[in-house]
């Protein structure tokens, strides 16, 4: 099996988990709690 | 340091272990081995280059700003947030070369009233020549304070001119009609606090990430868009381009309700009178009387002290500061106000009170004031505040206006 640690792998691995570092942050923001969506004009 | 790659057991020292390839960092169970979770510096650095190719792939492409179905919901509950999104994205990522971009800000009034679609050809007419761009930021609902937020994104599109539509009754800051709600929170940038300071520092601080920060300044765009992509809702219906009769608008207003609607309405217009269009209004825009009747229940008169004349001056002195040409349109009223004797459905004076306050705040800004109070005749409303979509011809009028001042 590989290893993260083999030498040759150490920079592939960083990318990937900074990639899935970005994405999880990038959720996080999307799906966080917001203003709401739901707002009931009365105008008409 | 060493980052966490280099503080892993290796496989040479460990050479029963089955390690698969550890992506995440996380400390467990991995064929014997424990790694450290700490990541890198380095990782973290290349984690926010990430973040950022992230942001700019989400919030300056079609993956935010493409066509949506939720955006032209019907639903009168989320019509405010479809209405601030498409305000958003006329603002972020509309690019246009006509050396005349008009930007409209205000509420229902406007947006109803001078649609792009109406305004463009009207100014085309009285102005041959290149395409005048009209931006049309209008979002139903929107008080003064929301104005003044959307205002703050006027440079995205170097107006060549802003017309501020406002009505008297903007002028109010009363449960039924807010000087801000839903579009200042998701629209507010800036270091300073505004004219109506936020009532919460969490409230500041998310202004000064939605500043700094795109994807956060536009998440919930970006979830609702997302979740528009995954699961489209039925029956999305865009306003139409143009309005031909009474029956089209009240068939997109009204749907099923649409015939009951078209026929008091044309009762109306065979006797035509305040009571009748009162009647008219109950068969289709039950809410819309009431909340003129709790407006008028909670009306008082206006004064440049008061929070909406604070926050009129602020907007008015954003425009000037960027050396933006404006317009400060009063927008039509319905003549039938003046049969309105018993005070049910506006304050007698209250329209002149706000007419001088709206008329000193432009003349200290040195803004055009026009006052379009008296442009339209009756059967060209909709209801007691909106005029009648393109039928009403307020285009007309508006872009002479335009035109006008343009050329002055």
């Amino acid at each position: 099996m590989l290893s993260a640690a083999e030498p040759g792998l150490r920079l592939p691995a960083m990318v990937v988990r900074a990639l899935l570092y970005a994405l999880a942050i990038a959720a996080l923001v999307i799906f966080a709690p917001g203003a709401q969506h739901v707002f009931i004009y009365q105008g008409f | 340091m060493a980052g966490g790659a280099e503080r892993y057991t290796s496989c040479a020292s460990f050479p029963n272990a089955t390690a698969s390839l550890d992506l995440a960092g996380g400390r467990g169970y991995a064929g014997g081995v424990t790694r450290d979770p700490t990541p890198s510096p380095l990782t973290w650095a290349l984690a926010l280059v990430f973040l950022a190719l992230l942001d700019g792939v989400v919030t300056r492409t079609s993956v935010l700003w493409g066509p949506t179905a939720f955006e032209h919901t019907r639903d009168i509950r989320k019509v405010v947030f479809a209405q601030t999104y498409q305000a958003a994205r006329k603002l972020y990522a509309t690019t246009s070369a006509s050396p005349a971009r008009i930007a409209l800000l205000g509420n229902s009034r406007i947006w109803l009233a001078a649609r792009e679609t109406f305004l463009q050809p009207e100014l085309a007419r009285l102005a041959p020549g290149p395409e005048t761009s009209v931006y049309n930021l209008g979002i139903f609902g929107a008080g003064l304070g929301d104005m003044e937020v959307v205002s703050r994104h006027l440079g995205r599109v170097r107006p060549s001119l802003v017309v501020l539509a406002i009505g008297s009754s903007d002028l109010l800051a009363t449960p039924s009609s807010p000087l801000e709600g839903l579009p200042a929170r998701l629209l507010r940038v800036g270091w300073a606090d505004g004219p109506l300071p936020p009532r919460h520092a969490v409230d500041r601080l998310d202004r000064w990430a939605r500043t700094v920060w795109p994807l956060y300044r536009f998440h919930e765009f970006a979830r609702a868009a997302l979740e528009d992509r995954v699961v489209r809702p039925t029956r999305p219906e865009t306003f139409p381009d143009h309005v031909r009769s009474t029956r089209a608008i009240f068939a997109y207003m009204h749907g099923e309700q649409a015939a009951a609607v078209e026929q008091a309405y044309r009762a109306w217009r065979a006797r035509p009178s305040l009571a009748a269009f009162v009647d008219y209004l109950r068969v289709g825009s039950s809410g819309h009387v009431e909340m003129v009747r709790n407006r008028v229940r909670e009306a008082t008169l206006p004064s440049l002290e008061s929070p909406a004349g604070r926050v009129l001056d602020a907007l008015l002195a954003r425009l000037a500061a960027n050396g933006w040409r404006a317009v400060v349109l009063l927008m039509p009223e319905n003549p039938l106000l003046d049969g309105d004797v018993a005070g049910e459905y506006h304050v007698a004076g209250f329209s002149a009170a706000a007419a001088d306050v709206i008329r000193t705040l432009a003349a200290r800004h040195h803004f055009i004031l026009v006052d379009g109070r008296r442009w339209l005749p009756a059967e060209a409303f909709l209801d007691l505040d909106h005029v009648l979509p393109e039928l009403s011809g307020f285009q007309r009028p508006l872009a002479a206006e335009i035109v006008r001042a343009l050329r002055s």
